[in-house]
């Protein structure tokens, strides 16, 4: 019975049903793609762990610290494990690709387990001090392979007295969560260090391994406070955290991503309740004629109120559908970079629900209401 | 036990408009006999409208009492008025009021998906058009007033049918001194009272 009504309302006007549908599943795929990004927007990216606290220099994150603040944090109690990482700043222009060279620690591996490669290439590694690993996403989009020379132009000067670095490919590295990392190049920290002329015993990132995650914030407030108010002041925290923390410094993107699905969920709901409130007006001698008949006023009542339900979710289903059909389209465009860091949650899905329960109650209500109190005579009466 | 289907005691309908209070009906009854065919005729304003929609179920009297084949429809709330209508009264508009995106068929049929009655059944009636023969009785608001004349005598002759044929009892509110004509009686109508 409801369907021939409901069916009967949604066709009276058919460019308008559709448009309002158009419209919310417009709101519903901006609620999905933000929500698919939200893991980049907030920094709450799969795959950082809370057991491992990363510390680098206070003022200025591409800055270095002495190598003696490894030393301090491996002598700490709670410290599993220690490693470093420097990074290579270059001159893009000059140097053969534009991704990042890493001169890691010989024991990154084993820390920073995220990152993966072969026994075969770790020892590859080892063995040549010029050996470098690839990052298997920038190998397949450069073509790198192994036995390959990569030259870089560092802003630090090599032995020789030039800025010119040169590297072999001995082998890749994978990263397990977040293929983006995979856009890098790993090298022999030792060798890097040998080599340069100026910042010798300095290195960047210090990562370490705790051995539990409720130690990670106590240690990092340990290493803060003892080199605060030095010219080697450092800023530490859970991985996790500390990402969260440095996108943050770019604004509150979490508020910001709250007040623009805000704005689109209360568009929705003028939207469906305009809507809803010129279809049931519009409808007055059909309802009318429908209670004479004997149409009961809650059926009336129940029949606007699926029919915003209707609306709604259709435009809900098509919003979100289109979503998941762009989620691979933009993890291709970005050449596998945001691989693992674009996805739809089941919260997500649980949320967009409770929206459209939500939206479409409040926007129906009102119009199902003047359904419910409609006199037949008076009704009848206007025509 | 009476033989009248619709009887009208005593009834008032008032309406406040502001501070005025605006009588409809003074004080009218009325009383229809199963099978006839009544025509109420009076100027706009009189009170014809007002009293179909009583006698149709579609409004309740301001006082005294209306009864439909020996039901008081001045005593049933607003649900209970619904489930009678759906199941005694048909009605014929003056402007139609079919739902536009519905079938011929459809709106037909939507009276009886309020019913019990299966598909199959549904179609089986609307097809046969029995769902207007097996009604009580039929009220009628105008139902010439918007066709041209063909048309209008056709539905005349329609009524008649179902009056004569079927035993229908019918109520039709009419200007038109022809369509008042197909009646087995006329009744006048003028502020609310029963002229003659």
């Amino acid at each position: 019975m409801y369907w021939v009504l409901i069916k009967a309302s949604l066709f009276r006007k058919k460019i308008r049903t559709f448009l309002t549908i158009a419209s919310i599943s417009i709101a519903f795929l901006l609620f999905g793609l933000l929500n698919s990004m939200s893991a980049i927007f907030t920094g709450s990216m799969q795959g950082m762990a809370a057991d491992i606290i990363m510390v680098m220099p206070k003022y200025n994150m591409l800055g270095t610290q002495p190598y003696s603040n490894v030393e301090y944090v491996r002598s700490l109690e709670g410290v599993e494990k220690v490693t470093h990482m420097t990074m290579l700043a270059s001159d893009p222009l000059s140097s053969m690709f534009d991704g990042m060279i890493f001169a890691a620690d010989g024991n990154l591996f084993d820390v920073y387990t995220r990152f993966q490669a072969t026994e075969e290439h770790k020892e590859a590694m080892l063995q040549r001090p010029d050996g470098v690993l690839v990052g298997r996403l920038l190998a397949d989009q450069k073509g790198f392979k192994i036995g390959d020379k990569i030259r870089t132009k560092a802003t630090f000067k090599h032995e020789d007295g030039t800025f010119n670095w040169e590297f072999e490919v001995v082998g890749f590295y994978t990263v397990e969560q977040f293929t983006g990392d995979e856009m890098g190049i790993i090298s022999n920290y030792k060798y890097i260090d040998d080599s340069r002329m100026t910042m010798k015993g300095t290195t960047g990132y210090i990562i370490a391994k705790v051995l539990s995650p409720e130690l990670a914030n106590s240690i990092s407030i340990k290493i803060d406070k003892n080199f605060e108010n030095s010219d080697r002041a450092t800023r530490s925290g859970p991985e996790n955290q500390l990402a969260m923390e440095m996108v943050g410094e770019f604004g509150d993107i979490e508020l910001i991503m709250n007040l623009i699905l805000s704005a689109v969920f209360f568009t929705i709901l003028l939207v469906t309740g305009n809507t809803m409130s010129q279809a049931v007006r519009e409808r007055t001698a059909d309802l009318a004629v429908l209670k004479s008949i004997g149409y009961g006023d809650f059926q009336l009542f129940v029949s606007v109120m699926l029919e915003a339900f209707i609306i709604i979710f259709s435009g809900l289903i098509l919003g979100l559908g289109i979503t998941l059909l762009m989620i691979p389209l933009i993890v291709a465009a970005s050449q596998d970079m945001l691989q693992d860091a674009i996805y739809l949650t089941s919260s997500a899905f649980t949320t967009a629900f409770l929206i459209g329960v939500l939206v479409s109650f409040v926007s129906s209500f009102m119009p199902a209401r003047q359904a419910l109190k409609l006199k037949v005579v008076d009704a009848l009466a206007k025509g | 036990m009476s033989d009248s289907l619709v009887s009208v005691k005593a009834v008032n309908k008032t309406y406040q408009r502001g501070g005025e209070k605006l009588v409809v009906l003074d004080d009218l009854s009325l009383e229809v006999p199963k099978g006839d065919f009544l025509a109420l005729m009076g100027p706009s304003g009189s009170g014809k409208s007002t009293l179909l929609n009583l006698i149709g179920g579609l409004d309740t009297p301001t006082s005294g009492s209306v009864e439909v084949d020996g039901e008081r429809l001045d005593a049933l709330n607003s649900k209970a008025l619904s489930k009678w209508r759906s199941s005694h009264v048909g009605f014929i508009f003056q402007f139609y009021n079919l739902l536009p995106v519905l079938t011929a068929f459809r709106n037909v049929e939507l009276p009886l998906l309020l019913t019990k009655l299966s598909g199959s059944q549904r179609k089986q009636h609307v097809e046969t058009a029995l769902n207007i023969v097996s009604l009580a009785d039929i009220v009628c608001d105008e139902p010439t007033g918007d066709l041209d004349r063909d048309t209008a005598t056709d539905i005349l002759n329609l009524l008649q049918i179902l009056n004569r044929d079927h035993g229908k009892t019918i109520l039709m509110v009419t200007h038109d001194p022809m369509a008042a004509d197909s009646a087995k009686r006329i009744l006048h109508l003028d502020k609310g009272k029963l002229t003659h």
